[in-house]
């Protein structure tokens, strides 16, 4: 599956690491600081001695000018626990949207493999399938094979059903999807979302002819995943409200991601994955 | 079956633009896109009650049940009742006799009738129907409009047709016109006397506009001519009804060329009559005129037509008749034949006769002069004659009749002495005399020759021609098949109806009659009665309550309910398009 991530792709991502905004961590050990005392290097506080505390690590030069036990306190360096949902409901498999959108879930994941974090992924085709999981660098090309052999979308299930799939104890969750759903939908969603895990991270994936209607005549434009029609003459009136509609609901969906504090990439298979990485998501200091 | 409605077809063009709009409709193309969401209109609607979601969901049947339901309530009709005020009809007897062309006063009565009707048509309300009838042989509506102004802009097109009037059968059709109604009812004639007049006039306002200015007329009452012996002998009667002497002229003319045959004066005093006679003419004319040239007021009866035989008949007279018959027959013909059953009598030769079987033999009418078959009674009483022209040069004023003899049945009668038939004429045109000429003392009267010479010429030209008719006057004639009527100048005018019916043309003159086989004169000469213009009273008789009154109309109203309709069909075509169209 070189074809869909070529080791080029795969070089210049593994360079990144992702930008964590609070939320827990897992309970391996890992390569991210985490806010609970450990064993790590990185010094964070004196506390009294109590019996049962370790005593490699009462500072001794504390003791001897304060006559006092105190213990040095080290912040621990927890495990990432990265999830994402990639929505395989058939919209997604318009105009190269399917692979691009495999594409940043690949990449998403060697960025998590390569920090020694654990990732997994849940498709909202099959509510029953377990969760792909895999950590470690060596994970890296098991993943991106594991990931490349995913079915066309095929399903009709709402990315919005996908709670069940996401693990306990995520810290960071992606959802690739296209959030083609209503924006009441989109609100509950979000707010189930946000309950679940502290880190979601939505990347809107349209394709240009969803940006910007590319066709024309009259057409009876039928729903890929419902058997919803609309008849439509494609006029310049009825793509400026196709367009008016869009940006209603681009704008009702920020609305509801900041009240839940999901943060929210849109992005096209235009713009292709290495700049999706290594420009968008650092713009939205999503990776450093 | 049959249509009663059958220019509503152009409806056709409803079904004709929904198949139009079928076969022009937009076809959507099918395309699969990731999801309608944006494309969608607001759906909000269908979020609504039960009930509008199940009225939207069955929209076709409630559609369709609606316009079944309003075509069931255009099959019952609907109308609105309305009152309207409606004017009280206005009708216009209007006498077109050649009388009427009479101008005493300068324009003619016809003309100052015409003016006073456009007068009063213009003073009424608009809301009056109007209707003019005018008199002839048969009274005819001449127009009918919905409001007098209508009726005013379209009067110059009235015509007089020199028909005799009748009044009477004017006001029947009036009568007729109006059922129960009331009306205002205008008559515009020389004179129609109140003793005339019967009309219930409750309801009805008959208004009489007669003449009131006498005038000044001279006119040729009777004129005749008969060739005999290469020449032709014409008798022009005059009468005068002015009180001054109108000095003129009689000319007799060609009536075919107008060239002057001859003319003489004639003193024109006042209430007199006078007789002219022109003897021994030299022309071949078929037809003759005489024309007075004089003033007076009135020029229509100032001309007159004659038609002559082309070869005189031989006269067979019976020699059992009066001595004096016979010398009367010979100033008119110098050839007699003597009937007296020994020697052959040709066939067209007029039969002067005492024989009842001349009525039956032959085909050419007789004048028969007493009766064989059958016993003469006394007779008494005074002497009535008809208006027949028979009469018209010389009608005997007092004659003495012992006995007549019956009459026969069902033959017009001309002439009565009390109440028993003197003088009738049979249905092919005989004349008979039901006395012999012993039983009265006629023969030694003056007037007799003048009846002879009358009888022998009405007889004679039946043969040779198809007689005289009156303006408009419609007349068994003998015809081989429908005949064309052309005037004198060769111009055609109309074809009869049928070959043995002729209807004359009004203006009197003299007309060429042709069938496929010959050509037949015809003269059209003004009824006696039309020889004089009459005075008479104007009055009013009968009361209206007022000029306008209410009907109530059934207006119906269709077209409103069409367009219901229409609006339903095209929303069911709008429902079905979107809905339940198969793709």
């Amino acid at each position: 599956m070189t074809l869909l991530f070529p080791p080029s792709l795969a070089a210049r991502i593994g360079r990144l690491a992702f930008v964590r905004y609070g939320g827990r961590l897992g309970h391996h050990k890992g390569g991210h600081l985490s806010k609970k005392t450990g064993a790590s290097l990185e010094f964070s506080d004196f506390k009294e001695y109590h019996p049962g505390d370790d005593i490699r690590h009462i500072d001794w030069n504390v003791y001897a000018r304060t006559d006092t036990y105190y213990v040095k306190q080290f912040l621990d360096e927890q495990e990432l626990r990265v999830h994402i949902v990639l929505d395989a409901s058939r919209s997604m498999d318009f105009e190269g949207k399917w692979p691009f959108a495999q594409q940043i879930a690949i990449g998403l994941g060697q960025i998590a493999l390569k920090n020694g974090d654990g990732v997994s992924i849940s498709r909202t085709a099959d509510a029953a399938e377990k969760p792909v999981k895999r950590k470690g660098a060596a994970q890296s090309k098991a993943w991106t094979s594991r990931i490349a052999s995913f079915d066309e979308p095929s399903g009709n299930r709402a990315v919005t059903d996908s709670l069940a799939g996401i693990p306990h104890g995520t810290s960071l969750l992606f959802i690739i999807t296209d959030a083609l759903e209503p924006n009441d939908v989109l609100h509950d969603w979000f707010r189930s979302l946000a309950a679940r895990c502290r880190d979601v991270r939505l990347i809107v994936v349209r394709s240009a002819a969803e940006q910007h209607p590319d066709f024309s005549g009259d057409l009876r434009l039928v729903d890929s995943e419902d058997d919803r029609q609309a008849e439509v003459s494609m006029t310049s009136s009825a793509e400026q409200a196709y367009l008016h509609r869009a940006e209603q609901h681009k704008k009702k969906l920020l609305e509801s991601a900041a009240k839940y504090g999901v943060d929210v990439l849109f992005t096209s298979p235009q713009t292709g994955p290495e700049n999706v990485f290594s420009r968008q998501m650092r713009d939205a200091r999503w990776v450093r | 079956m049959g249509f009663s409605s059958l220019y509503n077809l152009w409806t056709l063009v409803f079904p004709a633009a929904l198949l139009l709009y079928y076969l022009f409709r937009k076809r959507f193309q099918p395309k699969t896109v990731s999801s309608v969401l944006f494309w969608q209109a607001d759906r909000q609607e269908e979020h609504v009650s039960p009930f509008i979601r199940n009225l939207q969901r069955n929209s076709l049947f409630y559609l369709q049940l609606f316009a079944l339901l309003l075509f069931v309530w255009l099959l019952l009709g609907p109308y609105l009742k309305q009152d309207r005020s409606s004017g009280v009809p206005l009708f216009f007897v209007v006498d077109s006799s050649a009388a009427m062309l009479a101008s005493p006063g300068g324009t003619s009565l016809f003309d100052s009738s015409r003016e006073a009707m456009k007068k009063l048509m213009l003073d009424e309300e608009e809301n009056r129907p109007v209707t003019i009838i005018t008199t002839g042989e048969e009274p005819a509506v001449a127009l009918e409009a919905k409001s007098p102004s209508e009726a005013a802009a379209v009067l110059d097109k009235l015509r007089v047709n020199y028909a005799d009037p009748s009044m009477q059968q004017a006001i029947e059709l009036v009568r007729a016109q109006l059922g129960e109604e009331n009306a205002e009812v205008h008559i515009f004639t020389d004179r129609f006397d109140r003793s005339e007049f019967k009309e219930e006039t409750e309801g009805v306002s008959w208004q009489v506009h007669a003449n009131s200015r006498p005038a000044a007329n001279r006119s040729i009452v009777r004129f005749g001519a008969v060739r005999s012996g290469g020449t032709v002998t014409a008798i022009v009667k005059l009468s005068s009804d002015s009180e001054t002497a109108q000095p003129g002229t009689v000319l007799l003319k060609d009536a075919a060329t107008g060239t002057v045959l001859a003319q003489k004066p004639t003193s024109g005093e006042p209430d007199e009559e006078e007789t002219i006679a022109f003897k021994d003419v030299k022309t071949d004319a078929a037809a003759l005129s005489a024309e007075l040239q004089t003033k007076d007021d009135y020029a229509a009866d100032n001309v007159s037509f004659a038609l002559l035989g082309n070869e005189p008949r031989a006269i067979a007279v019976d020699p059992s008749l009066h001595e004096l018959l016979r010398k009367a027959v010979e100033a008119i013909q110098e050839d007699i034949i003597t009937d007296d059953g020994n020697r052959s009598v040709p066939k067209d030769a007029l039969r002067i006769t005492r024989s009842s079987d001349a009525l039956t033999e032959g085909d050419r009418p007789v004048l028969l002069i007493g009766r064989v078959d059958a016993e003469s009674e006394a007779a008494e009483g005074d002497l009535r004659f008809t208006d027949d022209p028979l009469f018209s040069v010389a009608a005997p004023k007092e004659m003495y009749v012992e006995s007549v003899y019956p009459p026969f049945e069902g033959y017009e009668i001309l002439a009565r002495i009390g109440d028993s038939p003197l003088i009738q004429r049979s249905p092919r045109g005989d004349l008979i005399f039901l006395a012999d000429l012993e039983a009265t003392d006629w023969p030694l009267q003056p007037t007799f020759p003048l009846f002879i010479w009358s009888a022998v010429k009405s007889l004679s030209e039946e043969s040779a021609t198809l007689g005289t008719f009156t303006p408009m006057q419609r007349k068994s004639v003998l015809m081989a098949s429908p005949a064309d009527l052309y005037d004198m100048e060769g111009e055609y005018l109309s074809t009869a109806e049928a070959a043995n019916t002729l209807e004359a043309p009004a203006r009197p003159g003299i007309y060429r009659a042709a069938d496929g086989s010959a050509e037949k004169l015809l003269a059209v000469q003004l009824a006696p009665s039309q020889h004089t213009v009459n005075t008479g009273e104007s009055y009013t008789a009968g009361k209206l309550a007022g000029t306008t009154g209410t009907t109530t109309t059934r207006k119906p109203i269709v077209w409103p309910f069409v367009l219901v309709l229409l609006v339903l069909m095209t929303a069911e075509w709008e429902v079905q398009r979107r809905r339940g169209y198969p793709y």
